[in-house]
């Protein structure tokens, strides 16, 4: 039976180790020694030892971090931005034109437009998946690839076409026979005059093209344009085609830029000419525009500077609508349009206050779902975390599968 | 095997001579400090890293670095230290390396790497040299040079913290833990508690 001894003491442990691994180094250590002078003789060290230099390390860090900069930057970038290859489409200034045969835009997303001889439209990106496409004058047939965050919007006229997935044929004429859109699958938003409008697939979107500006209030100054004969002021809408009659289009000419007179630019902003409408008020002076302009007029110089990136002008319009007609700048939107213009600009506290009283003058106006969008994107931006959530469920109550769902559900969601 | 520190004469001057050598750049310095320091180094990096660990190539990272910066040493007696200092970063730098390696080993599913034979021909000295290098491995890399440095070359406390670059506290304190943790895991272990007895003779019972 073997002995059970009383249990070791630190020092029996400590000389037995010690005794232990010196007969072990000891018995190693020459064929070692052998070596490690063979390889200290023949064999290159000095760069393995360098790499143990913490400089050398942290050079080739910020070298690899470098290259992966410059590598990763232009691929980071071709992977958020959206691009297009254009096939059969000449450039004209900014914009895009069809020649005499069909032409094309081919999305690096996967969506395609086919664009119609000697259609016009323009192209900017605002995404991976976004882009916003203005057709002056044509037709297309758009195809748009469904992504989560897809969000193709055209613009024909005044009129917008919002898409998430979907696959349509759209076509703008503002001479002759307005705004059509024939739907093939899934389902887009319309929005422009009155109320906005959802289009599903096998439906047909008829609009007016182009029509005599609204007879201004009585406290208006008189102008060229309140000599038109007065019209109702919302567009009749409808999903099945509208009689040709009910179309036929104010027959007056634009005529030039500098011919046209303030009642053109109406049929100057139908055709997608905004730059002419922006530089016929420079050249009348934007003050007196301002000031004497009729509502209607004020607001097709708002747009039509928004659409060129005079943001300045844009707001100052937008203000003199809502100071000097008070009534229309509601139906008009114009407090959604100043808040989406102070958002452009960066100015996050305005864009809200502004969408925030939109919100309280037009509660079912027709950018309601836009304008309760953009407020809990604005206030999530800016760590009003409560505020947002509480923005974005209500947001999610009114609109359930609208364009900003997604990003409201996440929002919407508690820490 | 030698320990580290020694107040030898004949100890002094070999180091006094070796360090007139590296200070004058005479051609056969570097071969010199190898034969002078090998067994040092390779002890130290031995019983730091456990006896199946392949040393010869550490071997040679520490005399490259010795070599590269010896003649910056202004005296004889700090030449021993550094190259002690130098041997236990590379050796606290190999355990670290080790440690992600295997852990990348593990996440990967490649197999451990390759063990070599332990030494003593002496099947139980084997076996008793290899658990105690188990036990010694769950200890951290600080603590484990603390306790080789210490406990089994029997440096003392002020030279261990000046070769590990820490207070004398801290030095006694991991040395302290690092006892305590490898008596505490051999009384546990009855077989190899009865062989450390057995070894260290009758007159150290108790």
């Amino acid at each position: 039976m073997p002995v059970r001894r009383a249990p070791p003491t630190q020092q029996q442990v400590t000389e037995a180790f010690r005794a232990l691994a010196d007969e072990h180094a000891r018995e190693r250590e020459p064929l070692d020694k052998r070596r490690a002078w063979y390889a200290l003789q023949y064999e290159s060290r000095m760069p393995r030892a360098a790499m143990h230099n913490a400089r050398v390390r942290w050079a080739l860090a910020v070298t690899v971090f470098a290259l992966g900069i410059l590598v990763g930057a232009p691929a980071w970038q071709a992977w958020t931005k959206l691009r297009y290859d254009a096939h059969g489409l000449a450039t004209e200034g900014s914009n895009l034109r069809a020649g005499d045969v069909p032409a094309g835009l081919a999305f690096s997303d996967g969506s395609r437009v086919m664009v119609s001889p000697r259609s016009r439209l323009s192209v900017e990106f605002v995404g991976k998946h976004s882009a916003l496409t203005r057709l002056i004058d044509g037709r297309l047939h758009v195809a748009v690839h469904h992504e989560p965050d897809t969000n193709y919007r055209f613009l024909a006229g005044p009129y917008e076409v919002q898409v998430v997935g979907t696959e349509f044929d759209l076509e703008w004429r503002a001479q002759a026979e307005g705004f059509t859109l024939v739907m093939q699958s899934g389902e887009v938003r319309v929005l422009g005059e009155g109320s906005a409008r959802r289009v599903s697939a096998g439906q047909t979107l008829r609009l007016p093209g182009q029509r005599p500006p609204a007879a201004e209030p009585t406290k208006a100054v008189p102008s060229s344009s309140a000599r038109q004969p007065p019209v109702a002021a919302s567009v009749v809408a409808s999903v099945r085609p509208v009689s040709k009659a009910a179309n036929v289009l104010d027959q007056q000419s634009a005529g030039g830029v500098a011919a046209s007179a303030r009642s053109d630019w109406r049929e100057l902003l139908d055709s997608g000419q905004f730059s002419a409408i922006v530089r016929d008020a420079d050249a009348r002076g934007n003050e007196g525009v301002l000031s004497t302009a009729p509502a209607s007029d004020l607001r097709v110089l708002a747009l039509a500077a928004r659409y060129t990136g005079r943001r300045a002008l844009s707001l100052r319009a937008w203000q003199a609508l809502r100071d000097r007609y008070a009534t229309e700048a509601r139906t008009q939107g114009a407090a959604f349009f100043l808040g989406r213009c102070y958002e452009e600009q960066g100015d996050g506290a305005q864009a809200l206050h502004w969408l925030v009283r939109y919100l309280s003058e037009s509660p079912s106006g027709a950018f309601a779902g836009e304008a309760l969008g953009h407020r809990f994107l604005l206030l999530s931006k800016s760590g009003q975390r409560a505020e947002a959530a509480s923005s974005a469920r209500e947001y999610l109550e009114r609109y359930p599968r609208g364009a900003y769902a997604k990003s409201a559900r996440i929002v919407a969601q508690p820490e | 095997m030698a320990r580290i520190t020694s107040s030898k004469p004949a100890t002094h001057e070999r180091e006094e001579d070796l360090h007139q050598a590296i200070t004058n750049n005479q051609a056969d310095w570097q071969r010199r400090a190898f034969d002078e320091y090998h067994q040092l180094v390779h002890g130290l990096l031995s019983k730091t890293l456990g006896p199946r660990a392949e040393i010869a190539d550490l071997v040679g990272d520490v005399f490259v670095i010795f070599f590269a910066n010896a003649q910056r040493i202004r005296q004889a007696s700090a030449v021993r230290s550094y190259l002690v200092s130098i041997t236990m970063n590379v050796a606290r730098r190999e355990l670290r390396t080790r440690r992600r390696r295997a852990l990348l080993h593990t996440l990967i599913g490649w197999p451990r790497d390759a063990d070599r034979d332990v030494s003593p021909d002496d099947p139980k000295a084997k076996a008793a040299l290899l658990q105690l290098s188990r036990i010694v491995e769950e200890l951290s890399p600080n603590e484990r040079a603390a306790f080789v440095l210490h406990t089994l070359e029997n440096m003392p406390v002020a030279e261990v913290a000046s070769a590990l670059g820490v207070s004398e506290s801290t030095a006694k304190r991991r040395v302290r833990r690092a006892n305590e943790h490898i008596l505490k895991r051999v009384r546990r272990n009855a077989l190899l508690a009865d062989y450390l007895v057995a070894r260290s003779g009758p007159s150290h019972a108790g």
